[in-house]
């Protein structure tokens, strides 16, 4: 379904070029619900982003991305058109800050089916606000982003995710600001999509994480570092990071980690965990470890665990 | 510390000029927070949590009802008074993205409440170097603007600059909800830290139960722009009253990482 081979993101900055998305390769198969979880700022966004060929101006993509066979990154501007919407939809992060504050949800809804060549009834744009779990729709159709909550325009995100019915829903934070009796709403209608769609999901809520996918793939500094079927991974998880990540959760003992993000223009060498990893080791310092496959779908970037 | 007494606070829901409608967001609110306490406020999205937030720190006016801060009637404030509020009590903003400045600098967002103190440049610049390693960024993040950092840094720096000054309580709207676990729980560490070293109050917003759970002496269950329910923590997880409390309860155990229902 979707195929993503040496993807990287690069940026010219101050310091020198950054690369917040590092040779990241991964699959996506039909109808499977794939997600990535990983710290705040170790570029899934970006890595989302890119393949709606939504980054800013300055950044630089390489790498292979097909949808059903089709290479999307060397495409025209023109063309993406034809994908955004139709193959790929998009639940952007913080809709606060995304949508348009002059346009009423009616028209954010008009404007991305429009795009899209999708018909834009005044029933359709209810039932996708209804879908969402919004009460009162046709009032709030015509209400502004500042009239409503946080956790509205979150749902509202949704709705215009899936308004245009892509073949992959990239969901980039879907349930932030959300209630968990809302959380669990919607938690259960994505789950629904599911079984019509694929669906990239970032999220940091491992709860959300953990009822809704197939696959979990962990990303740290720029990197894959672990991909894994669900049950597998929340049983046991195999890098120190995943590990280290799963005891930081208030369920759990709710430790950070100890020490800090690397910094984007000084990545330790070797092994990009290295300085907080207590199972480093020497070789740790010098090489950098590949991902590796280790059991069944499992693959993990490790030394000491390959 | 912090009591309030009875607020009210409508917004009009209608666009059109001359027909103003009003719907009540808050109605009939009384609690207080007392000092050195952690309170955490949970409820619906929608229910008024930040409208509420915002009353405090005067960013929204309340309809009525009065906030009384140490004694001193804070809910119409004068310069003089708003002055004293804002010394006393800082909010750190549900989207961070959104309450920095678009265009300033990550460093002259975090160095200017403390200009506003009349401190030297090279103070200045020591005390934001101090502050970003306290939510654990550094010195490469300083040059950029808040659209070059990601959405968890940025809330790093909203909670950096809102220490910067000390204040005696600090209202904290979801901040941590765009963060990792791990970030989330360092963060928690961080607050605890100041809470205990500057002696601070904390009223948190928060959606994650088991948070919550974790760190609130109080909790207080916000629905429909009311109180349903203020208790102990301990209470109000383990001997819930208000349905709406119960049925939180229940989503958040459906949820949990130990429960394999929804699959
Ligand atoms: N336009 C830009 N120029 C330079 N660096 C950038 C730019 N946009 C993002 N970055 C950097 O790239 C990294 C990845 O950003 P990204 O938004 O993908 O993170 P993320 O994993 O989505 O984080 P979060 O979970 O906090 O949303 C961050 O360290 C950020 O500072
Ligand atoms: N400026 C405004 N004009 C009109 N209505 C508003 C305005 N700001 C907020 N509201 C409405 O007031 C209600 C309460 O909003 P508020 O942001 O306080 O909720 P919240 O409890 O913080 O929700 P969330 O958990 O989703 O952040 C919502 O129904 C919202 O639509
Ligand atoms: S490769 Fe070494 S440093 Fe990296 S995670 Fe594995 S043990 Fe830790
Ligand atoms: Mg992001
Ligand atoms: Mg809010």
């Amino acid at each position: 379904m979707l195929s993503i081979r040496d993807l990287r993101v690069e940026f010219e900055s101050p310091h020198g070029l950054i690369m917040p998305v590092d040779s990241v390769d991964m699959d996506i198969l039909d109808k499977e619900t794939f997600t990535i979880i990983g710290e705040s700022g170790c570029g899934k966004s970006l890595l989302a982003n890119s393949l709606l060929g939504l980054l800013p101006r300055d950044a630089k993509v390489s790498g292979k991305v097909h949808i059903d066979g089709e290479e999307i990154l060397s495409l025209k501007k023109k063309e993406w058109r034809r994908i955004r919407g139709n193959k790929i939809g998009l639940v952007f992060q913080n809709p606060s800050a995304s949508l348009n504050p002059v346009f009423n949800m009616h028209g954010h809804l008009y404007e991305t089916l429009k795009y899209s060549n999708k018909p834009s009834s005044r029933d359709k744009m209810v039932s996708l606000l209804k879908k969402t779990g919004i009460k009162n729709p046709l009032r709030r159709l015509s209400q502004y982003p500042h009239q409503l909550s946080g956790g509205m325009k979150q749902r509202f995100a949704i709705a215009l995710g899936i308004a245009t019915d892509p073949d992959i829903l990239i969901a980039d934070e879907p349930t932030n600001g959300l209630d968990v009796t809302v959380k669990l709403k919607i938690v259960q209608m994505l789950s629904k999509l599911h079984s019509e769609r694929s669906i990239l999901l970032i999220t940091h809520d491992l709860n959300v994480a953990y009822n809704l996918s197939d696959k979990i793939a962990v990303m740290y500094a720029g990197e894959l570092v672990e991909i894994a079927p669900v049950n597998s991974f929340f049983e046991k998880p195999i890098h120190p990071y995943s590990s280290q990540l799963l005891v930081s959760h208030p369920e759990k003992e709710m430790l950070p980690i100890p020490g800090f993000t690397p910094q984007l223009t000084q990545r330790p060498q070797g092994c990009r965990f290295h300085p907080r990893c207590a199972l480093a080791s020497r070789k740790c310092k010098h090489e950098h470890p590949g991902l590796e496959k280790i059991e069944g779908e499992r693959y993990v970037r490790c030394f000491a665990c390959a | 510390m912090l009591e309030v007494k009875a607020l009210d606070k409508s917004y009009s829901s209608s666009t059109i000029p001359f027909r103003k409608k009003s719907t009540k967001v808050l109605e009939n609110i009384s609690f207080r927070i007392n000092k050195h306490e952690t309170l955490c406020i949970v409820g619906e999205s929608g229910c008024g949590k930040t409208t509420l937030a915002k009353c405090l720190v005067n960013l929204e006016k309340p309809d009525n009802g009065r906030i009384i801060l140490e004694g001193r009637d804070v809910t119409f404030p004068d310069r003089k008074t708003l002055s004293f509020l804002h010394t006393k009590v800082q909010m750190i903003f549900q989207n961070a993205d959104t309450s920095l400045n678009p265009r300033h600098l990550i460093y002259d967002s975090l160095a200017e409440p403390l200009r506003l103190q009349c401190q030297n440049e090279d103070n200045v610049r020591k005390r934001v170097l101090q502050l970003l390693n306290h939510v654990g960024l550094s010195e490469e993040h300083l040059h950029r603007y808040p659209h070059q950092l990601s959405g968890g840094q940025n809330q790093r720096i909203a909670i950096a600059r809102s220490i910067a000054l000390h204040p005696d309580l600090l209202i904290a709207d979801e901040i941590t909800a765009a963060l990792d676990v791990s970030v989330q729980a360092q963060i928690l560490q961080l607050l605890k830290t100041l809470k205990k070293e500057m002696d601070m109050t904390l009223l948190f917003i928060s959606h994650d139960l088991a948070l919550v759970k974790r760190i609130a002496d109080r909790v207080a269950v916000m629905q429909e722009g009311k109180i349903v329910e203020i208790n102990d923590t301990n209470e109000v997880f383990h001997n819930p009253q208000s349905p709406y409390t119960k049925q939180l309860i229940s989503s958040m155990s459906k949820l949990s990482l130990n429960n394999h229902d929804l699959k």
